[in-house]
């Protein structure tokens, strides 16, 4: 017995004999690589992605290896807990700039771009606002897609009804999703659209386009904007289209935005980003166009909203040197265009959709010319309140959609608690 | 009569088997101490495990319970403002406490007479009890956002199971979880998908009956429904209360399915006390806030669990050393 316990003792000491030796340096010189870990809420082919890329990057930086870390599910809990617990990743894909960058959970780069003369201005405007907060820059554009309205075109023909053109109207819009109507139930029901009750984020692009806004640009005021008359006529217009509407209310909805029931032909029409249309080209039952988002009067503009995120550093990164070498170079146009190739995301790069050849695809020029148009960061990226104050539009639209509540109170209603929220210390 | 035969048995066979392998020890104490003794030691890693893993968070929320600790930082003193908040009848805790109480006296004897039934069925000797206990049990080894998916899925209007069958008998279609009027109801009946471990306990406390109780009542004519009545029922009591007890807790502290259907919505309808914790504290990062609400959850849950087992002594049926029931 004594013997076993001898010979296990030795065996443990055998790593240890071989570290003390400097048994595993001969690769770098002499130096330990550093391990760069970085967090991400992609998966799967998500992650797949970012292998070609991570592999030049090694090859560039022999000193750094670079390891993903995937969290799919409860990311943003992940983060806030690693945060603060004081053990976090070196990097992390960041959404929410405003509540990250006020919480102090992720690193302001400013010093870093100084330090490296880097270059911003190769950014598109919006998705480089996505990455500053409050005169600080938390991060390098990854990819963007703006909303875009969804038409099958096989629900369109089945009713009669003509494809939607750029420049359509909100009128047009309801017209047209009624014509698609059948009042059927069932398998053979048919709607003209996917309307969502409480989604913010589809409506603020909706507001922007009528003139309005949900909340005063530093953010503090709600008051005034989710009550103006230009929000309350737009959700008159989509009280009308959710009342004829596929029935939707659930998380189903909020998450999947209606791409079943799109792509399975129960609605004609669909609200959504580029992130379907790779699954979509592949159904070759599936017959599908892109058209962007209705104006309010015939001759007006569209104020499209996007969806980005960006590359960005924990504030209590273990290798930030290194890490920001990472970031440059995935957040840079090396990264940038692997990613655009592969059709993930429209590129953040001034000058590059046209030199992908994107504009030759016809999903792709659709959205390429949407988020051309675009000119604001979504709400959120205002004030790290939003989040909480949000919760009490999305109330408010819920009793207009879902119980008949009076639009102007419940908003008027909605203001007085979102402005407590958001002027709250 | 004894009734604790069978157990007596196990428990000298288990004292005997510890001086067997030279755990002689115990036997300089009564059988009452080295009994006391053996459950000291099966608690003893549950007990550790909560010393070294649970302790320091509980003890480090409740300071943060009176503090201001928004965003991670800053963390200020701020007295019992925290608890005040829970009280402003302006705010959601209250209504969030009220459907939570509400959600828990449904769902509590919704699982123990599910539970209860099923684990009386599976206690029958019919084919293919063994892989149904599996596949009842199987959803409590199921994480329960997947659990939560997969109700979502059924409970979609247009595409889920249940309209689906509904409409063969031309009812429908129902919107489960998009009527803030039903919604609440709804996630009520997912916990049918939680009766793996009730049932468990009550198909062991049902097997423990002994039988020569049902052989004299059946002697005496009782029917199937005297026996359960009067035979199975009082002596099950013990497991309906430690039952009780689990699902009061677990319901109180159920979050995942709730974020996955529905996210507390529509309109707030199921906006569960623990949802609005959660939210909190990984929305809003309100961490001082989020500790005060999950300290008056669980002085509710204290309070709840003290009153059922003060009124247990008025229906839980225990047996004394002697055989004795009390």
């Amino acid at each position: 017995m004594k013997k076993g316990i001898t010979i296990i003792c030795l065996m443990m000491l055998i790593p240890v004999l071989g570290v003390m030796a400097g048994g595993s340096s001969e690769d770098t010189g002499g130096e330990e690589p550093v391990t760069v870990t970085y967090l991400t809420w992609d998966s799967g082919p998500g992650v797949e992605i970012t292998k070609p890329i991570i592999a030049a990057f090694e090859a560039e930086n022999p000193g750094i290896i670079v390891e993903f870390q995937s969290v799919p599910q409860g990311y943003d809990d992940k983060v806030l807990t690693a945060h603060a617990a004081g053990d976090t990743p070196d990097g992390l894909l960041m959404w929410n700039t405003s509540q990250w960058a006020e919480a102090g959970i992720v690193q302001d780069l400013s010093p870093f771009i100084a330090r490296d003369n880097f270059d911003m201005d190769q950014y598109l405007p919006v998705p480089k606002m996505w990455a500053e907060y409050k005169g600080g820059i938390y991060g390098l554009p990854k990819d963007f897609t703006p909303r875009a309205m969804f038409y099958n075109k096989n629900v369109f023909d089945e009713a009669g009804v003509p494809y939607p053109e750029a420049g359509w109207t909100f009128d047009e819009f309801v017209t047209t999703a009624k014509a698609i109507n059948n009042n059927k139930t069932g398998a053979d029901a048919r709607y003209g659209y996917v309307a969502i009750p409480g989604h913010t984020y589809a409506l603020q692009a909706f507001i922007w386009s009528n003139g309005g806004d949900l909340s005063s640009p530093d953010g503090t005021t709600a008051s005034g904007y989710v009550n103006s008359h230009a929000v309350v006529e737009v959700i008159q217009w989509y009280k009308e289209l959710f009342d004829m509407s596929i029935s939707t209310g659930t998380m189903d909805a909020y998450q999947n935005l209606g791409q079943n029931e799109f792509q399975s032909g129960i609605v004609g029409l669909m609200d959504n980003g580029l992130w379907p249309v790779s699954v979509y080209k592949d159904d070759t039952s599936l017959n599908f166009g892109i058209v962007a988002p209705p104006v309010p009067q015939a001759g007006g503009s569209i104020s499209p909203v996007i969806h980005s995120a960006t590359w960005s550093m924990f504030a209590k990164a273990k290798h930030k040197d290194e890490v920001w070498e990472f970031i440059k170079y995935i957040g840079g146009p090396a990264g940038g265009r692997v990613f655009a190739e592969k059709r993930w995301g429209l590129p953040v790069f001034k000058g590059m959709a046209d030199e992908l050849g994107l504009m030759d695809d016809e999903y792709m020029k659709v959205f390429a010319e949407i988020g051309d148009e675009a000119t604001k960061a979504p709400v959120f990226l205002r004030s790290p309140k939003w989040f909480e104050a949000d919760t009490e539009f999305k109330l408010a639209l819920e009793r207009i959609f879902l119980e008949d509540a009076d639009i102007q109170g419940a908003l008027d209603e909605a203001a007085v608690k979102m402005d407590a929220i958001l002027q709250s210390k | 009569m004894c009734y604790r035969s069978g157990l007596s048995d196990k428990r000298t066979g288990l004292v005997s088997r510890m001086n067997t392998r030279g755990y002689n020890l115990m036997s300089h104490y009564s059988i009452k101490a080295q009994e006391r003794i053996s459950g000291y030691l099966f608690i003893l890693p549950w007990f550790l495990g909560f010393l070294f893993f649970y302790s320091g968070p509980m003890l480090f929320s409740f300071i943060v319970s009176f503090c201001n600790w928004d965003y991670f930082k800053n963390l200020t003193f701020i007295g019992l403002d925290n608890y005040f908040r829970i009280f402003d009848p302006a705010g959601y805790a209250l209504p969030a406490m009220g459907r939570t109480l509400k959600f828990v006296f449904l769902e509590v004897p919704l699982q123990l007479v599910i539970s209860l039934m099923v684990a009386m069925l599976l206690t029958r000797r019919i084919p293919g009890t063994r892989v149904s206990r599996t596949l009842i049990y199987l959803p409590a080894v199921m994480s329960g956002a997947v659990g939560g998916l997969i109700w979502r899925y059924m409970f979609n209007t247009q595409t889920g199971l249940f309209n689906y069958l509904l409409s063969f008998i031309n009812v429908g279609p129902i919107a489960w979880i998009e009527n803030p009027d039903i919604a609440l109801y709804s996630i009520v009946l997912t916990g049918i998908w939680a009766i793996g471990q009730p049932m468990i306990l009550f198909i062991a406390a049902i097997q423990g009956v002994p039988k020569t109780y049902y052989e004299v009542a059946e002697v005496d004519g009782a029917s199937k429904f005297s026996q359960f009545r009067h035979i199975t029922l009082p002596m099950i009591t013990p497991t309906i209360l430690i039952n009780t007890i689990i699902i009061l807790i677990l319901q109180f502290q159920m979050l995942a399915p709730i974020i996955v259907i529905t996210s507390g919505g529509p309109a707030k309808s199921t906006y569960l006390f623990s949802y609005l914790e959660y939210e909190n504290a990984f929305k809003f990062l309100k961490m001082g806030y989020a500790s005060a609400l999950s300290w008056f959850m669980f002085v509710v849950i204290l309070f709840l669990t003290l009153v059922i087992l003060k009124s247990s002594k008025r229906w839980v049926f225990y047996q004394s050393e002697k055989g004795k029931m009390l």
